[in-house]
């Protein structure tokens, strides 16, 4: 699969969020999306889901050749796009067997196999994530800590194989061997026929899942990207050295207030 | 069966029912009080929302008590469970089915017939009392029509310390049309006994039929019972409830109703908490559409220490439906220690749909924790996003979502009801 993003811009609530957005994914590749609170990241990710709140006010978003943008979030989904949610919602009266064996069905409708190994391999997913398999008879994200939903993520994206993943920031709020975990997850699926997109504030994510790509995103855009070096030097400068770099003089000068 | 008689002609009904002598007293006393009362107005608080002056209640017609077809042929039998099946057919008791172990579990007449046996006749006696004390009770004229138009009732009595294995099903169904139906369920459970009692009450599709319904519960000290009353009668068809619980001494009782079917709903259902450490718990869903109404009120009335009430009450409009529940927690002085809860949610899936939210405290005690909750709205976009992100179509992820506003207290009902709720629910989400 391959996503072109081309001057993306979009909106919530009359509010100008995305302000040209350029980016190329593609599957077999894993890309590391970073920036400060509130430099659009989460938007970006709803808008390439499909999330109806958002109104794109400008450019396109393009995947093996046709835009999305008319596609509805489920027809997204059945095109092979996964959102790992930043903040997964608790679907009460939902259990996790039940939610996931439907999504399964939907996901694989052409394929025999679509239920018959269902059960054994959410079985075997959960133990790969290690997480007790009582969870199939929760109410899915109910009362889950903030590891267990991010873990459901995961197990989501192993069972529904998609062709590209957004991971909005999985690995924040995830202990040492939590993110082990979820790191593992990503690094299972890794093969030319899935690519990822992780959001993260992070270097520990990218320690144990080596991206390919890194942008930088800031007020809206992605300002620059480059090989996994451009990690070390957000690490080590911090975003002022992006705002230094790429903001408007407003910016600095707002900084230095 | 015949439907000659119009229900005007009460006294004459009254002579046609068989039964014995106590029996036509009580129906006699219920008409007595029947005839001095008006029909509930909305100048009454719980009749608010519920105005009843469109209807014609005399225009319907009663089925003649005489006419016992004997119905076996054409009961449907039920593919559940259970240890024991009571069926109702138009009013008229049409069979039983199972072993009640050594409870009783039959129909009123038949049991004062039979009327041999140490059990039978206290049974008899109990259930007597308890009639006898819902005439005296009752404070409106619908609750007194089910009295007075009552041919017979369908009695649960488990002796002290019984835990009876397996459910009991009590079947009323009806497929009159322009005709009155009052069903009656007497359960009583001895101190220490065990029940689990589902009453369904439907209809055929076609036919508008006016059940006028009741439900006396006693609960014995350290008795447990668990009551499911599903009502899925067509949807031109009335239905009114009144139901009531006297609850003793540390006993339990989980009550589940499901209002899914009918036009026009309107019930009622007290529990008298008289028993110090008693734990009730009350579940409701209901699911109005198209032009129906439905009011469900609940009581939790606490006269006695240290008792637990709770009462979960989830609803469903859409079309231009309107729903009302009304929620009271009383709490009387003698009554320290109370901790009672009420909640209602609504979800509201179109424009012109409306649930009202009535929760009331009345509480004349200190040293109570008492507190109630209610949200209405629409479903949650960001949940239906969720779904649709995992392939769920916005039809399929908004139907998962009702299912499961409800799911957690169809999953407190009897286990055999589980799918026919669901069942039931998917039909109004999609229907
Ligand atoms: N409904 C809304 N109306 C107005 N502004 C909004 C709305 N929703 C989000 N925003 C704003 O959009 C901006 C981008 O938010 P977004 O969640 O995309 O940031 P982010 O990069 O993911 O941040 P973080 O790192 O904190 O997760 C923020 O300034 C936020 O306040
Ligand atoms: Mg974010």
């Amino acid at each position: 699969m391959k996503i072109e993003i081309h001057g993306l811009r979009a909106s919530i609530d009359g509010q100008q969020i995305l302000n040209g957005i350029d980016l190329e994914l593609e599957s077999g590749q894993i890309h590391a999306l970073m920036g400060p609170n509130g430099s659009g990241k989460s938007t970006l990710s709803n808008v390439i889901m499909g999330h109806p709140s958002y109104q794109v006010t400008g450019g396109d978003i393009v995947v093996d050749g046709e835009s999305i943008l008319e596609m509805e979030a489920d027809e997204r989904a059945r095109l092979g796009l996964f959102l790992a949610f930043q903040y997964p919602v608790e679907i009460p009266g939902v259990t996790v067997g039940r939610f996931l064996k439907r999504a399964n069905e939907i996901r694989f409708a052409d394929k025999a196999t679509a239920t018959k190994g269902f059960v054994k391999e959410l079985r075997a997913g959960m133990d790969f994530l290690e997480m007790d398999q009582q969870f199939i008879n929760r109410y899915l994200n109910e009362g889950f800590s903030g590891g267990e939903k991010k873990r459901m993520e995961i197990l989501q994206m192993l069972l529904l194989k998609p062709s590209f993943a957004v991971m909005d920031e999985t690995d924040s709020g995830l202990d040492i061997d939590a993110l082990k975990v979820v790191a593992k997850g990503i690094n299972k699926l890794r093969d030319p026929s899935f690519g990822a997109l992780i959001i993260t504030h992070y270097q520990r994510i990218l320690d144990y899942v080596k991206p390919d790509r890194v942008h930088i995103m800031y007020k809206g855009r992605v300002v620059t990207s480059g090989d996994e070096s451009l990690v070390h030097t957000l690490e080590a400068e911090g975003y002022d050295w992006v705002r230094q770099q790429f903001g408007s003089p407003d910016d600095v000068l707002e900084e230095a207030r | 069966m015949s439907l000659q008689r119009a229900v005007a002609d009460l006294a004459a009904y009254q002579e046609s029912l068989p039964g014995p002598g106590w029996l036509g007293d009580v129906r006699r006393r219920a008409r007595d009080r029947f005839e001095r009362m008006q029909w509930p107005t909305t100048s009454e608080e719980e009749w608010r929302r519920t105005n009843l002056s469109a209807f014609e209640f005399d225009s319907y017609r009663v089925i003649d008590g005489t006419s016992s077809d004997d119905g076996s042929g054409d009961v449907q039998r039920d593919g559940g469970s259970w240890a024991r099946q009571l069926h109702y057919h138009n009013g008229v008791f049409t069979g039983s089915e199972g072993d009640a172990g050594g409870a009783i579990v039959d129909d009123l007449i038949a049991l004062a017939d039979a009327g041999s046996g140490a059990h039978c006749e206290s049974a008899v006696a109990s259930v007597r009392s308890v009639l006898e004390a819902a005439v005296d009770r009752a404070d409106n004229r619908i609750e007194l029509w089910n009295l007075a138009l009552m041919s017979s009732a369908a009695v649960v009595y488990v002796p002290r310390n019984l835990a009876m294995d397996g459910a009991v099903l009590v079947e009323v169904n009806a497929d009159a049309d322009e005709a009155v139906v009052a069903p009656q369920v007497v359960v009583i459970l001895e101190e220490g006994a065990q029940a689990d009692v589902v009453v369904r009450c439907r209809s055929s599709e076609e036919g508008e039929l006016l059940v006028a319904g009741a439900e006396q519960l006693v609960v014995g000290a350290n008795a447990r019972l668990r009551l499911t009353l599903l009502q899925r009668l067509n949807d031109d068809s009335l239905y009114f409830h009144h139901g009531h619980a006297e609850i003793g001494r540390d006993a339990v009782l989980h009550r589940s109703e499901a209002a899914l079917g009918s036009d026009f709903v309107k019930t009622r259902f007290t529990s008298d908490i008289s028993g110090a450490g008693a734990d009730v718990d009350l579940n409701g869903i209901y699911f109005a559409l198209g032009e129906q109404h439905m009011d469900l009120r609940t009581v939790q009335n606490h006269r006695a220490a240290r008792a637990t009430s709770r009462a979960y009450y989830r609803g469903a409009v859409r079309d231009e439906a309107h729903s009302i529940y009304q929620g009271l927690i009383s709490v009387a002085p003698g009554a320290p220690g109370t901790d009672a809860y009420l909640t209602n949610k609504n979800l509201i899936l179109s424009e012109a749909a409306r649930a009202d939210s009535i929760p009331s405290l009345n509480i004349r005690t200190d040293d109570v924790r008492c507190s109630h909750g209610s949200t209405t709205g629409k479903l949650d976009p960001s949940q239906v996003f969720y779904l649709q992100s995992r392939g769920y179509s916005l039809n399929e992820a908004r139907r998962l979502l009702v299912q499961g506003h409800f799911e957690d207290l169809i999953a407190q009902t009897n286990e055999s009801l589980h799918d026919e709720l669901r069942e039931l629910i998917a039909r109004r989400i999609d229907g």
